[in-house]
């Protein structure tokens, strides 16, 4: 168990180093260069615009341009931002608390919503409210995240003026006001992801209901809520436990670009 | 049948099969010694069937001899010459093998027609047209030509399984091998498609190998019989001899084990059941594997495995106590 | 004068309601299984055995329904008793044991574990180790402190089958329903399991209703049996009875259904055709067209009478006093 801990982790760096250079490779696609937004479009001269690309070392071949980056990397240096100005990693700093709160919160707001639901509706399988809960979620989930965003704005605004503070208080300054800054962008996020640990529970759940040792246990007498919750759950939980953990590292990922989300040509790769 | 010296139609000679299995978190990989040394022959027109459990290895042996699978070491020689010889000619020799399989529903296409599954082998063969073909088989396995044109699913367990016996018969095999093909029918049906299978026999030529659980289905189609335990063969006989006189202990437990519709005689039996659980496959008891069960074990058992020896009249039994066996064994249960 | 039989069963009809019609699995049926009694419940596929032993528990899955009839155990008609009333007698009063050991565990517990939720479904929990171990023990298993703490894939079947006997006897149930216990077992396990059956039923004269299809194991086990086909009851009669003097061509068929060891490569009798589509039944008697002794009278749907001391039969003939002589040389193929 520890050796499969161990050669899990070695091989999460060796994916990371792969993935990263990757990204560079992909970024090295896109035309022109860094050095066009920090000089800017017009008034340079040639000598000006070549003065910056050797001091950025963009004039230096690709691979040597990664390692480099790489030897900054793995000592914490992520550069600075040409556009706000900071580096990369007080930025990274700032977000990335953020992020990891609002990513747990929504994987708790939807796995303590979700899998109950998700329990009831394969116990109900095909009757009304099976079909209710899956229709209200499922609604939720075919609705763009930026629709949902908005509606909740409209309403938020509307109805509740005071719940849904946009911006972002942090828990030191204020915790009711934490809260509540973060309440909006949790239940956008928090709804999809609702609906598909619902989806994915009563599917794994419909399949071990069918099992011969669920009639064994009712067999024996032991009551039908324990059942479902405990014998069958317990058997269910594996394609359930793999999904949520799926989604903490989607939205992990997503969040961070989402709170960042600003139509930039940000390259924090670039040193 | 053929007692003038040609060569059996099938020989297999010192036949094994081993896998590597890595168990749950165990560190390395262990040895299956699923086949180990099995020996036999078949003649032309003749059934040969294989007795036992599981765990005995008989569902890999089958596949051995069909060529689905093969051999980590020994031969498997039709007409006199190896079916693993490379090229075409190893594959013509393979072809002339069929297999009917325990699961009648799961063994054909589900979104093949009947005719069309039916007559695969002959396509494979080469062969245009197979319509005709088709409609002999169906008849002759007792089924409706008019079945050829549903899915399998429409079909009742008998009549798919029926349907796997014509598809393993029309390309006209030397051998088919049935690994268990009666086992999830109905008492009735079992009963009808051996019939079947003795008739088709005597029509076809067809030669049999019958691997069975089933001590009586096993006897009700074989001219000879061998028994399998862990991977190797305890006894051989013709089945006449082996109805009458079993002498491998094992042998005589899976008699004893078979019930008889006869409640007096069942009642007046007692306990005489086999003690302890098949060991495993993976980790064979030491001398002869049957020692952990016997009856009649003793030290020599564990230390030394008996090998296959004529206990008279060309009946192979391994077993260290085989003549003592059967005196024993009846006095065991006169007792009780 | 006698005492009460543990189970009563009258006119049990279950029906299963799918997309594509009606079927009636159970039609009719009523039986009893006295006190320390074994009752068989013997046919093939279709005859509808295994419903009618889902039936007594109310277990018959969806979409089957307990259409009428009444199921009294120990005197209380389990089809009147709201689900509580019934979860309370599942494993105190009538124990269960399942066809396929394989599956009848659940993988994720140890077996433990599982006898424990047996136990404190009932409120059984003080003493609830020393009362595993002793079922255990009991069941033949060797060192049950150890096996209790095993999870079922860590055991072979016969020991799964004997951790499953011993769940369904762990609260002393007066009835125990045995589905099929040996058929997915090697024939030697077979053996053992079916000798501690024996065992344990008589040592605690505990009623047993045995669901097989296998006619040796009914001659082994049973004191009485009752034949069933296309979901009714077409004979019924102690054993010795039934094995030498069936009075019904289906039973007739099916002991001469069963191969003989000792006679190699002889064909063996047997019945033509197979069991008829279940939702498509003929009208009068359903095992007509298998039938070789069938008549103008077979039009007619027979009912279940006595044609001999506590032996019933379903057919005109015998019922009319007429005997069964050897049947005709048809051997199916």
């Amino acid at each position: 168990m520890f050796r499969m801990i161990v050669t899990r982790l070695i091989g999460v760096f060796f994916v990371l180093l792969a993935v990263s250079a990757l990204v560079f490779a992909f970024g090295a696609l896109i035309p022109g260069d860094l050095t066009s937004v920090i000089v800017g479009q017009e008034g340079a001269t040639e000598e000006q615009f070549e003065a910056v690309r050797q001091k950025l070392g963009l004039d230096k071949p690709l691979p040597v341009q990664y390692v480099n980056w790489l030897v900054n990397a793995l000592q914490g240096d992520f550069g600075t931002s040409p556009i706000t100005g900071r580096t990369v990693a007080t930025d990274l700093m700032q977000q990335i608390p953020v992020s990891i709160e609002l990513a747990l919160l929504t994987l708790l707001v939807s796995t303590v919503i979700g899998l109950p639901a998700g329990v009831i509706a394969a116990v109900h399988a095909n009757k009304r409210l099976d079909v209710l809960i899956r229709m209200s979620l499922l609604f939720t989930f075919s609705v763009p995240i930026f629709v949902i965003g908005i509606l909740l704005l409209l309403v938020g605004s509307r109805w509740a003026p005071d719940l849904f503070r946009v911006s972002y208080t942090p828990w030191g300054e204020d915790p009711v006001m934490h809260i509540r800054s973060m309440a909006m962008p949790l239940l956008t996020i928090a709804f999809p992801i609702t609906a598909m640990t619902m989806q994915m529970t009563r599917g794994a759940m419909l399949e071990v209901l069918h099992n011969p040792y669920i009639v064994t246990a009712r067999a024996v007498g032991v009551r039908e809520k324990r059942i479902q919750y405990l014998h069958a759950l317990r058997n269910a939980l594996p394609p359930i436990v793999t999904f949520i953990g799926f989604q903490l590292g989607i939205l992990l990922g997503g969040l961070i670009l989402v709170i960042h989300a600003a139509p930039r040509r940000e390259n924090p790769l670039r040193p | 049948m053929a007692t003038d010296g040609t060569t059996p139609l099938l020989q297999v000679e010192n036949l094994k099969k081993q896998f590597h299995v890595r168990m749950r978190g165990a560190r390395e990989n262990r040895l299956l010694r699923a086949v180990d040394g099995v020996s036999l022959h078949l003649e032309a027109g003749e059934t040969l069937g294989i007795l036992g459990e599981s765990g005995c290895g008989k569902s890999t042996l089958a596949r051995l001899i069909v060529g689905l699978e093969g051999p980590s070491d020994g031969r498997i020689l039709i007409d006199g010459e190896d079916i693993w010889a490379p090229g075409a000619a190893g594959r013509a020799r393979r072809r002339k093998f069929q297999m009917v399989f325990q699961n009648p529903a799961g063994s054909m296409n589900p979104r093949r027609t009947v005719g069309a599954s039916v007559a695969e082998p002959l396509q494979a063969k080469g062969v245009r047209n197979t319509a005709e073909a088709v409609e002999r088989m169906l008849t002759l396995v007792g089924l409706d030509p008019a079945l050829a044109t549903r899915k399998p699913h429409q079909l009742s367990g008998g009549q798919q399984q029926r349907a796997s016996i014509a598809r393993a018969l029309i390309a006209d095999p030397a051998i088919v091998v049935h690994d268990e093909s009666i086992a999830s029918l109905d008492i009735s049906l079992q009963a009808q498609i051996l019939n079947l299978l003795l008739d088709l026999q005597q029509d076809l030529g067809t030669s049999y190998i019958f691997i069975s659980h089933d001590l009586a289905a096993v006897q009700a189609i074989s001219h000879r019989v061998i028994v399998m335990y862990l991977g190797e063969v305890v006894e051989a006989s013709d089945s006449t001899a082996f109805a009458s006189r079993p002498l491998h202990p094992y042998s005589i437990a899976l008699r004893t084990a078979t019930l008889l519709p006869d409640p007096a005689h069942e009642r007046g039996r007692g306990d005489t059941a086999l003690r302890g659980d098949v060991p495993s496959p993976m980790n064979p008891p030491s001398g002869c594997r049957f020692h952990t069960r016997c009856p009649l074990a003793t030290d020599l058992c564990l230390q030394q495995k008996p090998l296959l020896r004529d206990a008279g009249g060309g009946h192979l039994v391994a077993c260290h106590y085989a003549e003592a066996e059967t005196q024993a064994a009846e006095t065991a249960e006169e007792a009780l | 004068m006698t005492t009460p039989p543990v189970l009563r069963v009258r006119d049990l009809t279950t029906r299963f309601h799918t997309s594509h019609g009606t079927v009636t699995a159970v039609d009719g049926v009523s039986f009893d299984v006295a006190r320390g009694e074994t009752l068989g419940l013997v046919g093939e596929s279709g005859s509808g055995k295994s419903i009618t032993a889902m039936s007594v528990l109310r277990l018959v899955p969806k979409p089957g329904r307990i259409a009428a009839g009444s199921i009294e155990l120990n005197g209380a008609d389990l089809l009147s008793l709201d689900e509580e009333e019934i979860r309370r007698r599942r494993g105190t009063e009538c124990g269960m044991v399942f066809q396929n050991p394989m599956t009848a565990l659940n993988p994720s517990f140890s077996i433990g574990w599982q006898m424990r939720e047996a136990l404190s479904a009932h409120d059984g929990g003080e003493n609830a180790e020393a009362r595993i171990h002793q079922a255990l023990a009991d069941v033949g298993m060797p060192d049950p402190e150890r096996q209790a703490a095993s999870f079922p894939h860590q055991m072979s079947g016969g020991m799964r089958q004997r951790v499953v006997i011993a769940m369904g006897m762990l609260n002393e149930p007066q009835l125990l329903i045995a589905d099929e216990p040996t058929t997915a077992l090697d024939v030697t396990i077979q053996a053992q399991v079916l000798n501690l059956m024996k065992t344990l039923t008589r040592d605690r004269g505990t009623a047993l209703l045995l669901i097989t299809h296998n006619m040796g194991v009914v001659a082994r086990m049973c004191d009485r049996v009752a034949v069933m086909y296309a979901g009714e009851i077409v004979e019924e009669a102690p054993v010795d009875e039934l094995f030498a003097n069936s009075r019904h061509p289906y039973t007739r068929g099916l002991l001469r259904s069963i191969p003989n060891p000792d006679r190699p490569r002889q064909k063996t009798p047997t019945l033509p055709g197979s069991p008829p589509d279940m939702s498509r039944l003929p009208a009068g008697c359903r095992f007509r067209d298998r039938c070789v002794f069938a008549d103008e009278r077979c039009a007619k749907h027979p009912d279940l009478l006595t044609v001999g001391d506590r032996h019933k039969a379903r057919c005109w003939k015998t019922q009319n006093g007429e005997t069964l002589n050897d049947i005709p040389a048809t051997e199916g193929a």
